[in-house]
């Protein structure tokens, strides 16, 4: 769906418009899920979220500005909606992210010799929370740097500054990684 | 403006050429790095969908009243406001729409108050109250009306309908083709005509509808004892002919249905919506129901074989 698509749709969704608020809905429904993941954790869980943010979303249609960005609005909605709940149950989901961690590390380090995708994965897991967010939005999800910055609150320069020191680090620690494993 | 959806292909994702060019090295490399799984089917989607929709109905349903009580306040604001500008324009019109699809409600200066069906419309000169109490409508309407030395007059299209104080729903579109005037009441006393001298007293439960071909009123009794559905917000469509049904779809929408190489003579329907639906809804069910074709014209919509 390409923004002028985007911006038709925003507005039919404006008047009420269910077939369009549908369509949305079914074209990023599986992006935000798992968007939601990265915060929550559990597919479950991540889809609950999503679903409650369509709910709100509908609510607030007739505010709904479409000479902006709506696909990053509902981004940030979903990234409030999952911050809002780890800080509800936040002490579950920081001892099971622990568990998994501890795994990984494990599993990295019996299978050193053959260096697989996983590592560039646990690298990104090891970098500071906004900069992971901001490289994240930006790698995987696509987004340009001024639909990040809407959806983190930040200045886009602020943006790219995350993502450049995010590769900075990425680099250096994965340089370290294959220097180890040479040395073994 | 902004960037396009790539969520498909990851590598697909070029290097953002605002970072600096020795770090998209880097930026492939970590491309590579396995992802939370997306595995949501299209079931699952349309599962979500519909459970997105079934919350926002359960929403509307406990936030109805509170809408209700907002527009209860807006017609008494304005109505206040008229009433302040009776004295100015005491003999020009004030027209109020109900929007297509939706229902509106009016409230008059008296306390009487209208219920407006989708599309239809209801007006009344200022001064009204003050001598008579005549208002006029076009389209399907439900009136509560507050007891009155004054009758209280209503001009339909084809029907004529004076009460003193009551309750009854009125169905009358000057547009129409197919779909017949139809007067109910539900409590009090109203004398419907067709503006002639011949008038049809109906009391609780008693309603009318009138053929245009022999141009005379039919009696008929309300059974149920029920409140028409649209009430409600309910779209409900009692054994209809398809013709009789396309023109009221057109009329509580206000749009145009061009019916193409079908002959709905003899066709009937019967459909209820719990809820209030789009057109597009309403006529892509019909079209699986009855085998019909949908298109979307730029005015309306086409309905064919």
């Amino acid at each position: 769906m390409d923004d002028h698509q985007l911006e038709a749709l925003t507005i039919e969704i404006r008047k009420s418009n269910r077939l369009a608020f549908s369509n949305f809905f079914r074209t990023y429904y599986a992006a935000y899920v798992a968007y939601s993941q990265r915060f929550v954790n559990s597919k479950d869980q991540a889809a609950d979220i999503v679903q409650e943010v369509f709910v709100k979303l509908w609510e607030i249609r007739d505010t709904l500005d479409p000479d902006k960005s709506l696909k990053s609005l509902v981004y940030a909605m979903v990234r409030n909606h999952s911050l809002n709940h780890l800080r509800d149950y936040e002490n579950r989901y920081t001892d099971l992210n622990e568990d998994v961690l501890t795994i990984h590390h494990q599993q990295v380090s019996t299978e050193e010799q053959q260096p697989d995708s996983s590592i560039f994965s646990e690298l990104i897991k090891e970098l500071p929370e906004r900069q992971r967010e901001a490289f994240e939005l930006s790698r995987f999800d696509g987004l340009q740097h001024d639909e990040i910055a809407e959806i983190m609150d930040v200045s886009p320069r602020t943006v790219n500054n995350h993502i450049v020191a995010a590769l900075k680090t990425l680099r250096d620690a994965y340089e370290n990684y294959k220097q180890k494993t040479m040395n073994i | 403006m902004k960037s396009s959806d790539k969520h498909t292909n990851k590598d697909a994702q070029s290097f953002p050429k605002n970072l600096p060019p020795d770090l998209q090295e880097t930026w492939h490399l970590f491309g590579s790095a396995p992802r939370t799984p997306q595995s949501i089917s299209t079931v699952e989607t349309e599962e979500a969908l519909s459970n997105v929709w079934g919350k926002i109905k359960a929403k509307k349903k406990t936030g109805n009243s509170v809408a209700l009580k907002n527009r209860w306040i807006i017609t008494i604001a304005a109505t206040l406001l008229l009433a302040a500008l009776t004295s100015v324009f005491l003999f020009s019109e004030v027209k109020f729409q109900a929007p297509s699809g939706e229902q509106l409600q009016v409230v008059l200066a008296d306390g009487s108050t209208v219920l407006l069906n989708g599309n239809s419309s209801l007006s009344y000169p200022r001064s009204y109250g003050l001598i008579s109490r005549t208002v006029s409508i076009n389209g399907e309407a439900y009136f509560d009306v507050e007891s009155s030395d004054k009758p209280f007059i209503v001009h339909a299209p084809t029907t004529r309908i004076e009460v003193l104080g009551t309750k009854f729903t009125v169905l009358d579109w000057k547009e129409s083709k197919y779909t017949k005037p139809n007067i109910l009441v539900e409590k009090g006393k109203v004398a419907v005509s067709a503006y002639t001298d011949d008038s049809y007293q109906l009391v609780k439960d008693e309603g009318v509808t009138f053929d245009h071909s022999t141009r005379s009123f039919y009696e008929y009794k309300n059974v149920n004892q029920e409140k028409p559905n649209w009430i409600n917000g309910e779209l409900f469509f009692d054994n209809l002919s398809m013709n009789e049904f396309f023109e009221r779809l057109e009329l509580h929408f206000g749009t145009s249905i061009r019916i193409e190489n079908l002959d709905l003579d003899d066709e009937f329907i019967r459909a209820y919506y719990s809820s209030e639906k789009s057109i597009e809804d309403i006529l892509n069910d019909i079209s699986v129901v009855k085998g019909f074709q949908v298109k979307k014209l730029h005015k309306g919509y086409m309905v064919s074989k």
